[in-house]
C-alpha cells in the first residue's frame, strides 16, 4: 500500500504563530491600511472550488439565477398570484370610498376595485396583492413607469422616491405622467398614475390610480384620503383564503435564507410557512411555529409509522448549524400519511432540521419519495445553513 | 499569612497580593459571568464571550443600568498577579504553608492552561469517505483567503492569508495583499465577517446601499450570528498587476460556487474565501464507518469510525474512534462528530471527525491534581498539628485545684 502523502504547511507552527502575532500587532499599531504579505503556503490535492474562468457574480453566488437576477424575470404578475379570490381577500380590508367614486366588485386580482366616473375617460383605482415581495419595489415601479412610457429609474431616482404612510407604516409613493397603456390594453395619451407600494413580510400591496392626468390632479386629495382610510379588518378572511396572510397585517418575516439552485420558490402559503421550494416530487419549506423539538420529531416519526424517541434518542441525532443555533436533524423513511392523505404513501422520506428558541420552533422540512429526498440532501443542508435571522 | 512589607517594593506589591483584591476580583468575575449570561438572551455566546471575557473593559447591561466593569483580560491578569504575589511570593514560607503554596501553584497552572488554550487552540473537522485518506482539517469558524493558479487541477499550490489579516477593513480604507511569488497584488477594501449577497432590487426606496454592487448584487453586512460557524464572510477586492492595471474588481463570498478569476502574468488566477485549513502531522484513512440505529428507525444510537493512522514514514496503525473515545496523537484530539449519508440515501458512507489542537488539553487534569495535593497536604498538616496538640494536652498533668505550692 502506498504511504499517504502528508501535506504540510511550508513553515513550522511556532514561527507561524509568532509571525501572525507580530503581523497582527503591526497591523493593529498601523491601523487597517497598509501592506500585508501573503505568506501562507499549502499544497492541496485539488482546487478548493471548481474553477469557471470569467464567471460573473451571478454565476459564482449560490443563488437562483432566474429569479434573483434583477433583469432576469419581470415582476410577478397577478395572474400568477395566490389562489384565494379577490372577494375573499377583500374581506381583510376596511376603507372609505371617497364621495363620487364607484365601488366595483372585486376581480380575481383587484381586491379593491374602484372607479372615478368622468367623461370621456374615467379613472381607476385598484388594490392588488402579490405574494412575497411581488418582484421587488423597484421592479414594480419600473413596470409602472414603462406603462406610462418612462424609462426605468436610475439609482438616484430610486433612492429619492417619495414615501407615504400606509397601515401606519412607511410605503413607497410615486406620481407619474405619460402615455398610459394598461395591462388590459387601455390607452390614455395624457395620463397620470398615482401608486403606493407596501411590501412587508410575506406579501406586497399595490394601490394604483390611473386615468387622465387632469382628472387625477383633481382627485389627488380623494386618492390620498382613500390611502389613509385603508386598514386591516378585524375579521379574518373567509373561505379558502383563510390560510393567506397579508404582509400588511403580518409581522415582517424575521428569517433570511439563500434559495437553492434549481428549485421553484413559492411565497408563503399559510400562517406558519415562510417559504416553499419545489423540485420534482420533493417539497421543501421553512416554517415557524410554537412548540417543542421532541414533540415535533415524534409527530413526524408517527406520520412515517416509526417508533417515538425519548430525550436520549433525540440528543443522539445529527446536528447542523441553523439560525446560529444547533438544529436537530430528523431523517426518517416509511409510509407517510399526512393530515390530508387518505392512505399512507409507501417509501416516503422526511428530512427535517428543527431548532427551538424561546418556545418558537423554526423548521426546514423536505418530504417526498425516498430517493428524491435523499438526492436533495445537499440542497437541504445548504439551505439550512443559510437560514438566518434578520 | 503574608509577611508585613518592610521594603518599598514590598509596600507596592502588598495591595496587589492582598486578600481583598482577590475578593474584589472574584466579585467582578461573578458579575461578568452573571451579566454575560443574561446578555445571551439578546446576543450569541461568542459575541458575549468576546465582549465580557476577551476584553479589557466591559459596558455591561444590568437591566436599564450600564456598568463599566473590568473585562476578562484585566480581571484574569490581576488575578494572576494577585496569585503570584500573594500566594507564592509574599506568602510566609514555612512547613505550615507548603500545602497552600502547592494549591496556588495548581491554580496558576490551570490559569496558564487556559491562556495557552485561548491563544493556541484550533477546532475543526475532517470528512472522510470510506477508503479515503486525508491529512488536513478545516476550522469550524475560521476563514482564510486562498489564491491559486487556476490551471492547476492536482497538487494545487495555494497562497493563503488568514482572515485576521483582513479584519478592520470597513470600506473606508484599503490594504494591499501581495507576495513576491505572485505577479499581481490584491487590494482589499472591505471585509465583512458575516455577509449576505443581496440584489439591488431588494433594497427599499430611500434605503442606502453602503457597498458597491456588481452584476446587480452587493454584499450586505449582517450582524454576527449567535454561533460563529454560521457566519459567512465576504470581501470586496480589486486585483491589479504589479504595474497597477486593474484586472478584476468584485466581491467574493464565503459560499461562492466558483472562485473569482483574473489573468495576470500570463496565467489565470483564482481567489476565494474558505474555511481555514491546517495540516496534520499524520494522515487518516477511513476503513469503515459503523452506525448502530435505534430499533425500527434510521436514527443513530451510536456510531464509530475504524481508521488507520498513517505516520510520515508510512507506518500504519489501526484505530477505532468512537463517541467519547477520541484518538489522541501528536497534540491532536480527534473525535467522532457526525456521519452520512443517512440510511438508504445514495452515496458512499462518510464520517465527520472533529479535530482539536489544544496543547493544554491535559493541563486541567494536572492542575486539579496539584491543587488536590496541596489541599490534602494542608489538611493532613492541620490534622497532625491538631493530633499533636491533643496528645500534648492529654499527657500534661491536670493542675489540682487549691494546690498552689
Amino acid at each position: 500500500m502506498m504511504p499517504i502523502q502528508v501535506l504540510r504547511d511550508s513553515r513550522s507552527r511556532a514561527p507561524l504563530r509568532a509571525l501572525a502575532l507580530g503581523a497582527a500587532l503591526v497591523v493593529g499599531a498601523c491601523g487597517p491600511a497598509g501592506t500585508v504579505e501573503i505568506d501562507g503556503r499549502r499544497t492541496s490535492e485539488k482546487p478548493s472550488l471548481e474553477v469557471k474562468l470569467g464567471a460573473g457574480v451571478t454565476e459564482r453566488l449560490p443563488l437562483r439565477q432566474a429569479a434573483s437576477a434583477p433583469s432576469a424575470a419581470p415582476p410577478t404578475d397577478p395572474a400568477r398570484g395566490s389562489a384565494p379570490s379577490g372577494a375573499e381577500l377583500a374581506a381583510m380590508f376596511e376603507y372609505t370610498v371617497p364621495d363620487g367614486w364607484d365601488e366595483l366588485p372585486p376581480t380575481q386580482f383587484r381586491i379593491i376595485n374602484l372607479r372615478v366616473p368622468a367623461e370621456p375617460q374615467p379613472a381607476e383605482v385598484s388594490l392588488t396583492m402579490l405574494m412575497g415581495d411581488g418582484g421587488g419595489v423597484r421592479a414594480n415601479i419600473d413596470r409602472w413607469r414603462r406603462q406610462v412610457g418612462l424609462s426605468p429609474m436610475t439609482q438616484e431616482e430610486f433612492r429619492s422616491l417619495g414615501e407615504r404612510t400606509l397601515f401606519d407604516q412607511p410605503a413607497t409613493y410615486v406620481e407619474l405622467e405619460g402615455s398610459y397603456e394598461g395591462m388590459d390594453g387601455t390607452r390614455i395619451s395624457n395620463a397620470g398614475l398615482f401608486g403606493a407600494v407596501f411590501a412587508r413580510g410575506q406579501s406586497a400591496l399595490f394601490v394604483k390610480m390611473t386615468g387622465p392626468a387632469d382628472l387625477l390632479e383633481a382627485q389627488r386629495s380623494a386618492y390620498l384620503g382613500f390611502l389613509d382610510s385603508l386598514a386591516l379588518a378585524d375579521r379574518p378572511p373567509v373561505g379558502p383564503g383563510t390560510s393567506v396572510e397579508p404582509g400588511a397585517g403580518a409581522p415582517p418575516s424575521s428569517l433570511t435564507w439563500v434559495s437553492p439552485d434549481g428549485w421553484t420558490e413559492e411565497p408563503s402559503s399559510g400562517p406558519y410557512r415562510e417559504v416553499t421550494f419545489r423540485k420534482g416530487a420533493v417539497e421543501m419549506y421553512i416554517s415557524v411555529a410554537r412548540g417543542g423539538v421532541l414533540a415535533n420529531v415524534n409527530r413526524w416519526a408517527g406520520q412515517l409509522g416509526l417508533a417515538p424517541l425519548d430525550q436520549g434518542g433525540l440528543d443522539a441525532l445529527e446536528r447542523v448549524p441553523m439560525l446560529g443555533l444547533s438544529a436537530t436533524i430528523f431523517d426518517g423513511v416509511g409510509a407517510f400519511q399526512g393530515r390530508r392523505d387518505p392512505a399512507p404513501k409507501p417509501d416516503q422520506r422526511m428530512l427535517a432540521a428543527i431548532v427551538e428558541s424561546g418556545g418558537v420552533i423554526v423548521t426546514l422540512k423536505a418530504t417526498g419519495p425516498n430517493v428524491d429526498v435523499a438526492s436533495a440532501r445537499d440542497d437541504f443542508l445548504g439551505l439550512a445553513s443559510s437560514i438566518g435571522a434578520r | 499569612m503574608a509577611k508585613k512589607p518592610t521594603t518599598l517594593i514590598g509596600k507596592i506589591l502588598s495591595p496587589l497580593g492582598s486578600f481583598w483584591l482577590a475578593v474584589g476580583l472574584l466579585v467582578n468575575l461573578f458579575l461578568l459571568t452573571w451579566l454575560g449570561t443574561l446578555e445571551q438572551v439578546e446576543k450569541g455566546i461568542h459575541q458575549v464571550q468576546e465582549e465580557y471575557f476577551e476584553s479589557w473593559i466591559v459596558f455591561a447591561r444590568a437591566g436599564s443600568l450600564r456598568l463599566l466593569l473590568p473585562g476578562g483580560y484585566v480581571t484574569m491578569g490581576l488575578f494572576t498577579v494577585n496569585l503570584l504575589v500573594g500566594g507564592m511570593v509574599r506568602i510566609r514560607k514555612s512547613r505550615r504553608t507548603v500545602g497552600v503554596i502547592i494549591a496556588h501553584v495548581g491554580i496558576a497552572l490551570m490559569m496558564l492552561g487556559g491562556l495557552v488554550e485561548h491563544a493556541t487552540s484550533i477546532y475543526g473537522r475532517i470528512t472522510l469517505v470510506e477508503g479515503q485518506q486525508g491529512a488536513s482539517f478545516e476550522e469550524y469558524s475560521g476563514w482564510e483567503l486562498v489564491l491559486w493558479d487556476a490551471a492547476q487541477a492536482r497538487d494545487v499550490q495555494e497562497y493563503t492569508l488568514p482572515e485576521s489579516r483582513l479584519e478592520g477593513l470597513d470600506g473606508g480604507t484599503q490594504r494591499l495583499l501581495e507576495s513576491g511569488d505572485l505577479p499581481f497584488r490584491i487590494v482589499a477594501t472591505r471585509y465583512m465577517r458575516n455577509s449576505l449577497p443581496t440584489s439591488v432590487t431588494k433594497v427599499s426606496p430611500g434605503e442606502a446601499i453602503d457597498a458597491p454592487d456588481y452584476g446587480g448584487f452587493f454584499l450586505a453586512e449582517q450582524r454576527r450570528s449567535k454561533e460563529s460557524e454560521a457566519d459567512i464572510p465576504g470581501l470586496y477586492l480589486r486585483a491589479e498587476t504589479l504595474n497597477g492595471r486593474t484586472v478584476a474588481e468584485s466581491f467574493i463570498f464565503g459560499r461562492d460556487k466558483h472562485p473569482l478569476t483574473f489573468e495576470a502574468g500570463g496565467k489565470n488566477w483564482a481567489v476565494a474565501l474558505r474555511h481555514r485549513r491546517h495540516s496534520m502531522p499524520f494522515g487518516l484513512r477511513l476503513e469503515k464507518f459503523t452506525k448502530d440505529d435505534h430499533p425500527g428507525m434510521s436514527m443513530a444510537r451510536a456510531y464509530s469510525s475504524s481508521v488507520v493512522q498513517i505516520d510520515e514514514d508510512g507506518t500504519e496503525v489501526p484505530v477505532l474512534i468512537e463517541m467519547n473515545k477520541p484518538l489522541r496523537s501528536d497534540g491532536l484530539i480527534i473525535y467522532q462528530a457526525s456521519y452520512g449519508p443517512p440510511e438508504g440515501v445514495p452515496g458512499e458512507p462518510y464520517s465527520v471527525l472533529a479535530v482539536s489542537r489544544n496543547p493544554s488539553d491535559r493541563i486541567p487534569w494536572i492542575s486539579v491534581a496539584v491543587i488536590a495535593l496541596g489541599l490534602v497536604w494542608t489538611f493532613l498538616d492541620r490534622l497532625m498539628l491538631f493530633l499533636s496538640k491533643e496528645r500534648r494536652r492529654s499527657v500534661q498533668p491536670t493542675p489540682v485545684q487549691g494546690d498552689q505550692r
